[in-house]
């Protein structure tokens, strides 16, 4: 018996081959494609290939890396996440799935054979394509009701939606593998299939290990961080109050696995503890300035400045290390300064200083024209100041030599451009709530923490200023028709980052996303968008095979139907 | 400008109002092609003139005068303006909440709404919710409306909204308008409004004044004085043309004669009526075609970044995809239905200027690449012309199962084969454009896919058509089956297309957001749909044992 066998294998191998031709030669070819892409970037990412200009263009856009700052850990995450891994799940689940149901699924429980066939059926896969428009469809309805961020959580990233693309993968290789030994009508059916799953392996990859954040810096500014979606509290504590160290730092998701009362999230500080315990998605922040008794807290002045040109009315506090708070009105600059102001002669500014009488504000207007002092004096609360500039007025509204802000935050059920998340925290019985980028400290006896709740910042390792920023208008409109930002880069080197025109550095791709003006339409700021991207090769090489298959289908239409036609025959 | 044109204002007045529509026609006609400089490009004076009195009046012409007369006396005789019923108010609960004394009229005079206190108010709680960035509802759309035609029609008044001459002082690249006009310039304006008033003068005594000066002697005063060419004279002409000649609608009436002759044709076996109706949708087709390329030539880039403009793309692939399958296929209806579809897109992007404008606008900053727009927004919105039609043959194939299904089973299987072709035509086309479009994204964004409703609905629709396709290849449905799927499918296209940008209004391509036909659009979807449940439970009834 034994020996029979043994006689038979080699012809029993030979005819295996043999009515397997195709199918061996798919395999080859899809062997070659893999490793012919793979060895490329390997040889390129090494150095054994001379890095040729376009050559250096693909593998920076396609990956995001340049070359000189990949290390070989790089070089082997890409490896094992762009063709290792792919390669080895993909043989791996159609081997198992080949085996055990196309050769001896005879000895498997009927069930088990029903639920293969459902699940290879063209019915389950227009269900799950429907499935896959209803609920992106609801996501659109969410993000018109409320706002891209929440669509996002609660439709487009859960998981009943990756429920629902973890299926349509599945059945995509089972539907390849129940069709192995493919036949060259297959060649559309297949390449479009792997695509798809590509696609979706590609957006895994960006999700899980790539970077998307946005820095905004004003002119002039410089910055070393990126600004990242997620959300991160943290805990800084200090004895004396001018040196803080971090005690905690974690990342969080409020949204999705909320806090409350009876379940707050607690971060153990020794033996006292801060616990969130609330979290509130859509807050407007309020901030009422009241007089304080605190002899160190610095002065306010609410102020209304008005000319036929401009007019505004806004809170000035300095704070207790910057010393300075202004309005710019465009041709003039409202200034209040804790103490001493040195005018730089460049712009037109009422400069306000609290007054040795108590109740009473000086007030000096310097003129850029004339390089002078022109008026000056001394106002107190319900005053009104005739600037002497233009038809500007200046009227004092309310006024403390010591102030302190109180803020709260007051939930809202949907969003708008002011509103941001919120936490309530408590420490030892004392409730505070903290928006999104800010911080609350809480006193004992001996020592002060600080409670921060911010997105992540991410370290970029190196200094990147904003020199210029300009706006192209069309002609007699305020209509911007490009946006630019002129940046310098840490070691002196220097570029311009405009729309559809983004800049590449050290992994990290900078676009110009949006920018910030003043009330007179005057830029201030300039907004990029920053990422990383790992998965874009495999998201570029998936749309490639779909639209290849797709294409081709009109080749292989009559092909298809036949075979189809058979199937249901049979 | 009524200071220096006292004298004749008195007559104008007279003209204006008492003489025949076509009066002073040659001067008109060259007041025309005045060019000047608005939203930020240089147009002729007529288009400026079409656009404002389609703002304020709701039309493009006042009382059969052209637009440009009219617009033309808003300045020079703004007092008797003031006194007419111009500005049209036609959301009714505004016209309710104003309180005005004629409640039937839909025009209001200008004095009696600028003096309106409540008018007033409600631009102020206007202004309160664009601060708050508050989504409007359709009330304070129409207050926003009412707000920029007050607004425009006062710079009219004063002179400030026609702007005529670069100016040579300053390093910006705004124009003056003809209130603020200085110097050697200004001379000329004044000549030119002096022979406006002569032509007129002219005309009332009922004889024929050759113009005294001419736009062509103002803008080479202005040309000399400017040292230099100031605007692309052939690009307004190109401008004016299109006004003129209304490619677009001659192009329609030829759609429809193709479509009669060819349903003639459909029940004949003579082939010159055949090739008769393959002449007219030629016709069409070049006309339709010339009208997109002055398009080009004038703005010179791809004019595909409005409703409008796409109605009028997908309008022109629908036909040209047409073209193909019926020279394949030799089917017929293949050319009628994409007829049909060309007419009847033509003359809805004709008739309904406030929801389709016409007016040619400046691209936003984000979209100044002609590379991609041709790429990404060209491809899906001509695949949406290839389910344009495979929709139109789909319901063409719903009339005739319900007339006898039996009776036409070869027609309605040569429907269904061209409905499969153009779907997958359409679905080729849409995947590209829509995978395009997250290669444009990735490298103007920094991400390919971020379900953007606009991206995330073209994908759905994506989605529907590939599900009609799988449907169809495993056989779950039949030839009626793809038609009635063919026709329902297209709600999709209509949501991506139409819906995301004027219903639903969120996202990152939010500068194609348009208001107005919600309803319109909503009640047509709905009755289509209803339409196909009533075939299908038809059918279905009659085929049972």
């Amino acid at each position: 018996m034994l020996l029979n066998t043994c006689k038979q294998t080699p012809n029993k191998l030979m005819k295996l081959i043999n009515n397997n031709v195709e199918t061996l030669l798919w395999a080859i070819c899809i062997f070659i494609f893999f490793s012919t892409i793979s060895a490329f970037v390997f040889a390129l990412q090494a150095g054994v290939i001379a890095p040729t200009e376009w050559s250096k263009t693909l593998l920076s856009s396609l990956y995001g890396y340049q070359k000189g700052v990949v290390s070989t850990v790089d070089i082997a995450k890409i490896l094992f996440t762009h063709v290792l891994f792919p390669v080895l799940i993909s043989i791996a689940v159609g081997v198992i799935f080949y085996y055990v149901f196309r050769r001896i699924k005879k000895r498997y429980p009927k069930w088990f054979n029903r639920l293969f066939k459902l699940l290879i059926s063209v019915k389950l896969a227009v269900v799950i394509i429907i499935i896959m428009g209803v609920v992106a469809a609801v996501g659109t309805f969410v993000e018109a009701k409320y706002d891209a961020k929440l669509a996002s959580r609660l439709v487009y990233q859960s998981l009943y939606m990756h429920g629902v693309l973890g299926l349509l993968c599945v059945q995509l290789i089972l539907v390849m593998v129940d069709r192995w030994p493919w036949k060259r009508h297959h060649l559309p059916f297949v390449l479009a299939h792997i695509g798809i799953v590509t696609t979706l392996y590609g957006s895994v990859l960006t999700k899980y290990f790539g970077v998307d954040g946005s820095i905004i810096f004003g002119i002039g500014q410089t910055q070393r961080h990126i600004t990242h979606f997620t959300e991160d509290v943290m805990v800084y504590s200090s004895f004396d109050g001018s040196k803080y160290a971090l005690l905690d730092q974690r990342r969080v998701d409020f949204f999705n696995s909320r806090p409350s009362r009876e379940r707050p999230y607690s971060i153990p500080l020794g033996e006292k503890k801060i616990e969130v315990i609330e979290y509130q998605n859509y807050t407007i922040r309020n901030s009422k300035i009241t007089s304080s008794l605190e002899n160190a807290a610095p002065p306010a002045v609410r102020v209304q400045i008005e000319g036929s040109r401009a007019r505004a009315t806004k809170w000035l506090m300095p704070g207790r290390n910057k010393g300075v708070d202004k309005i710019s009105l465009g041709p003039l600059e409202l200034v209040f300064a804790k103490d001493v102001y040195l005018w730089d002669g460049k712009s037109n500014i009422i400069l306000m200083t609290p007054s040795r009488q108590k109740a009473f504000i000086d007030y000096k207007v310097f003129s850029k024209s004339r390089q002078k002092l022109i008026a000056s004096g001394k106002a107190k609360v319900g005053d009104v100041v005739d600037t002497g500039f233009m038809d500007f007025k200046l009227r004092i509204i309310n006024y403390f030599l010591n102030a302190s802000e109180v803020v709260t935050y007051e939930p809202r059920e949907y969003p708008n451009d002011f509103t941001t998340p919120a936490v309530l925290v408590r420490f030892n019985e004392k409730e505070s709530w903290v928006g999104l980028n800010s911080v609350v400290k809480f006193f004992t006896d001996s020592e002060v923490f600080i409670f921060s709740y911010a997105n992540t910042r991410l370290n970029m390792g190196f200094d990147m200023t904003l020199n210029k920023f300009r706006v192209g208008r069309y002609q007699g409109t305020m209509k911007a028709m490009s946006y630019e930002s002129d940046i310098t880069i840490q070691g002196g080197q220097q570029a311009t980052i405009s729309m559809n025109d983004p800049f590449k550095q050290k992994g990290f791709t900078f676009y110009q996303a949006s920018f910030e003006q003043d009330d007179s339409g005057k830029p201030v700021a300039s907004i990029l968008s920053v990422n990383r991207d790992p998965g874009r090769f495999l998201k570029y090489l998936g749309s490639f095979l779909i639209i290849l298959g797709t294409i081709m289908l009109f080749y292989f239409k009559k092909a298809m139907i036949k075979v189809n036609r058979i199937k249901n025959e049979i | 400008m009524k200071y220096s044109l006292l004298k004749y204002s008195l007559l104008i007045v007279a003209c204006m109002f008492l003489s025949p529509p076509s009066f002073a026609s040659d001067m008109i006609d060259g007041l025309k092609s005045l060019p000047v400089q608005d939203a930020g490009r240089i147009k002729p004076f007529e288009s400026l003139a079409r656009e404002s009195l389609q703002l304020i009046y709701g039309r493009q012409t006042y009382k059969k005068r052209s637009a440009a007369e009219v617009v033309f006396t808003w300045m020079i005789v703004p007092d008797e303006w003031d006194k007419t019923p111009l500005v049209e108010v036609s959301h009714a609960g505004l016209r309710d909440s104003l309180k005005l004394t004629d409640k039937k009229n839909k025009h209001f005079t200008p004095i009696e709404l600028m003096g309106s206190d409540r008018v007033g108010l409600h631009i102020s709680e206007l202004k309160l919710k664009q601060s708050r960035k508050e989504k409007l509802d359709s009330f304070y759309q129409a207050v926003k409306r009412l707000n920029s035609q007050l607004n425009l029609y006062h710079a009219f008044k004063l002179g400030i909204a026609v702007r005529v001459a670069p100016n040579k002082e300053s390093s910006d690249t705004s124009w003056t308008p003809v209130g603020q006009l200085k110097g050697a310039p200004k001379e000329a304006f004044k000549k030119l409004t002096e022979g406006f008033a002569q032509s007129v003068l002219a005309s009332v005594k009922g004889g024929v004044a050759e113009p005294t000066y001419t736009v062509e002697d103002f803008t080479e005063a202005i040309t000399s004085y400017n040292e230099g060419e100031y605007f692309d004279a052939s690009r307004v002409k190109a401008e004016l043309w299109l006004h003129k000649f209304e490619p677009f609608q001659k192009a329609a009436l030829f759609y429809l004669l193709s479509m009669f002759v060819m349903a003639i044709a459909y029940f004949s076996e003579k082939k010159w009526i055949y090739r008769t109706a393959w002449g007219f949708v030629i016709l069409g087709f070049l006309l339709h075609t010339c009208g997109f390329l002055v398009r080009v030539y004038i703005v010179q880039r791809p004019p595909v970044s409005n409703m409008y403009e796409t109605v009028i793309w997908a309008a022109w692939g629908t036909v040209f995809f047409s073209f193909i399958l019926e020279f394949l296929y030799k089917k017929k209806i293949i050319l009628m239905a994409a007829a049909f579809v060309a007419a009847g897109c033509l003359l809805m992007a004709s008739l309904a200027p406030t929801v389709l404008d016409p007016s040619l606008q400046p691209l936003e900053a984000v979209l100044r690449s002609t590379f991609w727009l041709v790429t990404h927004v060209m491809l899906i919105v001509i695949s949406y012309g290839a389910f344009f039609l495979a929709w139109a043959i789909g319901n063409l194939n719903l009339v005739t199962t319900l007339i006898g299904e039996e009776k036409y089973k070869q027609q309605i299987k040569d429907g269904s084969q061209a409905i499969y072709r153009s779907v997958q035509i359409g679905v080729v086309l849409l995947a590209l454009g829509t995978i395009l479009g997250g290669v444009w994204a990735d490298y103007s964004w920094g991400r390919f896919w971020g379900w953007d409703p606009k991206e995330t609905w073209a994908l759905i629709a994506l989605l529907g058509y590939l599900a009609v396709l799988h449907a169809k290849v495993a056989g779950l449905i039949k030839n009626f089956g793809l038609s009635a799927s063919a026709v329902a499918a297209f709600s999709l296209v209509i949501m991506a297309w139409y819906g995301v940008n004027f219903w639903l209004g969120a996202g990152l391509h939010s500068y194609g957001f348009g208001a107005g036909g919600i309803e319109k659009v909503a009640i047509v979807v709905i009755i289509q749909l209803l339409f196909v449940l009533f075939v299908a439970g038809a059918r279905y009834i009659r085929n049972k044992p």
